[in-house]
């Protein structure tokens, strides 16, 4: 009888709970425990009432009570955890990491040393270009005008090329005349698109100006006795005395020279010349079998990452690189030997490598550029996720750490 | 006030503030776009009214050789006496004068830019950037130029400019109107100079040398350092051609040109 009374108030409770609130089994396991454990804490209460008296049937009643809560849970069935947040979860992984991987920075700041064949550029802005520069000769082509200072027992001439004689010209200093020709400051105007190519002469290398709208103007100091020809084939000489000023005028849109230098190894060029577009890249083009092919300039160089600390990416011969400049100039442009060495310093975009489906970024990844730039953050924030992912596999487990 | 006097003034005042943009816009092609500012505080170079004045940053490159002096008389000033200077010129023709100043000093990189008619003969040039900077009479160099057809081709001509500080009396600057001073500044340094001055005929044809690439000897040209151009007497008033040409030491030449105009008197 005992038994059954022990046991009608906590099935009626547990009755009226269920019909109650329709719990389902583990919330009801819950609720059994609940009971006990607020049975034991009264029974505790009392026999500390009663001096540690406790009758035998209240012990009796709260270890069978107890046992059903050990053979409840043990027949429960283990709840049903929902599935989707870890697809979430490890879909978001997967995003973020790929995204760091792979995903790269719209721009970046490089320096680049090159050591090039010929390079185009555009400059952003009118920008003298060179250093006053001695030439032994100089070739002119696309000209519009020529104006001829005066020379000894002669007068200045203006020459225009309407009769096409004068829309090329050629000026030697020879040795033996002591003349010479020097080259003035260049200041293209905003927009002029240069470009530059070393010939198979020594110290020679053609100049190409081009602008859509203004007509370049060239400036030249002659001086001493030089040799003058005109494409007709005509020679003459003229003796400039201490120094004149010779201007050639554009033509058109492009105006070619062909210069050779009397001593190369100089800078020839401004210390700084700002840039918008650098190209180095030739484009051979065959005319009769109508290709056009681009081949690189570069005989060598190096990509040095300013973003990346000291991450560097050498360049091999003829190895095609692209990129678009944001912003950036043109540092020590000189001409050694064979090639052009210079050095550029700014922000490009989209610096690319390699040729057809060969050809890749070299735009750092946002994982690179993070580790570089915020190394610290990445570390933290790294190391907090890999806590919280590997609690949650434990927690998922059920392994009590 | 009456309603008519209330029309005639909010009149007036569009008026003045359409004259005033419009006169804004016109000015601000006078600032020269490569001097960028950059330099912090009130003398930077940018628009101050009528004209650009102020610091801007050294360029890297600068040119083998230019003029950057052309005055018949400077008068000395006071700097701290706020009052503004006066620049004149005997109007040749009719336009637009182009008036640029520079500090001489080296490494004081000052410029003033400004274009006023031809016709008007002077500028008011307020002293307050001058006074700012610390730029002295010693260390002022003032240009003027106009553009005149010349044997059908237009050419940039010089009028020797006369500078004196309101308050000073006409006459002690006009004592000195014929001595032309020129001033040069190499960008690089120089072995020698040569100057020759031509007369120029009512054709635009040169006429005869004053003189003809005759050597400055002065023995040492440093980059930056401004030296003056020997000009031979000019007795007729007209117009001349000047060409001062350069050996530059680092090998090479270099040469100036340029019209300048004798005014009569």
């Amino acid at each position: 009888m005992a038994e059954i009374r022990s046991w009608k108030p906590i099935f009626i409770a547990l009755t009226v709970n269920k019909e109650r609130t329709g719990l389902r089994g583990n919330e009801k396991s819950a609720q059994l425990k609940g009971l006990l454990r607020q049975q034991v804490t009264e029974a505790r209460n009392r026999v500390l009432d009663n001096d540690g008296q406790i009758s035998a049937d209240e012990a009796d009643r709260l270890e069978r009570f107890a046992r059903l809560v050990e053979i409840t849970e043990q027949v429960e069935e283990p709840a049903q955890r929902p599935r989707w947040p870890v697809a979430a979860v490890l879909a978001l992984t997967l995003g973020v990491v790929s995204s760091l991987l792979f995903l790269r920075v719209p721009s970046t700041n490089v320096v680049i040393d090159f050591k090039v064949g010929a390079l185009g550029l555009v400059v952003p802005q009118s920008q003298i270009l060179n250093e006053p520069t001695s030439l032994v000769k100089l070739d002119a082509e696309g000209l519009a005008h020529v104006r001829i200072p005066r020379s000894k027992g002669r007068s200045g001439q203006a020459l225009s090329a309407t009769d096409e004689i004068w829309s090329q010209l050629q000026l030697r200093a020879p040795k033996s005349a002591l003349g010479r020709i020097t080259l003035q400051p260049l200041a293209p105007p905003r927009g002029t698109r240069i470009w530059l190519r070393k010939t198979s002469l020594p110290n020679q290398f053609s100049l190409s100006l081009q602008h859509e709208e203004i007509k370049t103007v060239t400036s030249l100091t002659v001086s001493g006795r030089l040799g003058l020809r005109s494409p007709d084939g005509s020679n003459f000489d003229r003796d400039f005395g201490r120094g004149r000023a010779l201007h050639l005028t554009g033509s058109g849109n492009v105006v070619d020279f062909l210069m050779t230098v009397a001593d190369d190894g100089r800078e020839l060029f401004s210390r700084i010349i700002p840039v918008s577009a650098l190209t180095l890249m030739r484009v051979h083009q065959e005319v009769a079998g109508q290709t056009q092919v681009e081949e690189s300039t570069i005989w060598s160089g190096t990509i040095y990452f300013n973003d990346l600390g000291e991450m560097s990416r050498a360049l091999r011969a003829a190895e095609s690189l692209r990129l678009e400049v944001s912003e950036g100039y043109i540092r020590t442009l000189t001409l050694a030997g064979d090639y052009f060495v210079f050095s550029f310093h700014g922000e490009v975009e989209n610096l690319t490598v390699g040729e057809g489906s060969g050809q890749h970024s070299l735009m750092p990844t946002y994982l690179e550029w993070m580790s570089s730039q915020h190394a610290l953050s990445l570390l933290w924030g790294a190391a907090m996720y890999v806590f919280g992912l590997a609690l949650a596999v434990v927690r998922w487990w059920r392994i009590r750490v | 006030m009456s309603l008519t006097n209330v029309v005639v003034l909010v009149v007036l005042n569009v008026w003045a503030t359409l004259f005033s943009f419009q006169f804004a816009s016109a000015q601000d092609s006078v600032c020269d776009p490569l001097l960028e500012e950059r330099v912090a505080g009130p003398w930077g170079y940018r628009l101050r009214g009528q004209y650009c004045e102020g610091l801007y940053a050294e360029k890297v490159s600068s040119v083998a050789l230019s003029i950057v002096s052309f005055m018949s008389a400077i008068a000395n000033y006071d700097l701290s006496n706020g009052k503004p200077l006066i620049v004149e010129w005997t109007a040749t023709g009719v336009g637009e004068l182009r008036l640029r100043a520079v500090s001489l000093e080296r490494k004081t990189y000052y410029r003033m830019d400004s274009r006023v008619p031809a016709e008007a003969e002077r500028f008011l040039w307020p002293l307050e950037v001058l006074a700012g900077v610390g730029i002295e009479r010693r260390s002022l160099g003032v240009l003027g130029s106009i553009d005149l057809v010349i044997a059908g081709e237009e050419r940039r001509v010089l009028l020797p400019l006369r500078v004196r500080q309101e308050g000073i009396v006409q006459d002690k600057v006009e004592a000195a109107q014929r001595n032309f001073k020129m001033l040069a500044r190499p960008g690089v340094e120089l072995n020698e100079v040569y100057i020759s001055v031509v007369a120029i005929s009512d054709t635009g044809e040169e006429e005869n040398y004053l003189i003809d690439e005759e050597p400055l000897k002065y023995g040492f040209y440093p980059a930056e350092r401004t030296f003056p151009v020997l000009m031979p007497p000019l007795s007729e008033p007209g117009l001349y051609h000047i060409s001062i040409a350069a050996e530059l030491a680092r090998g090479g030449d270099t040469v100036v040109e340029a019209y300048f105009y004798r005014p009569d008197g």
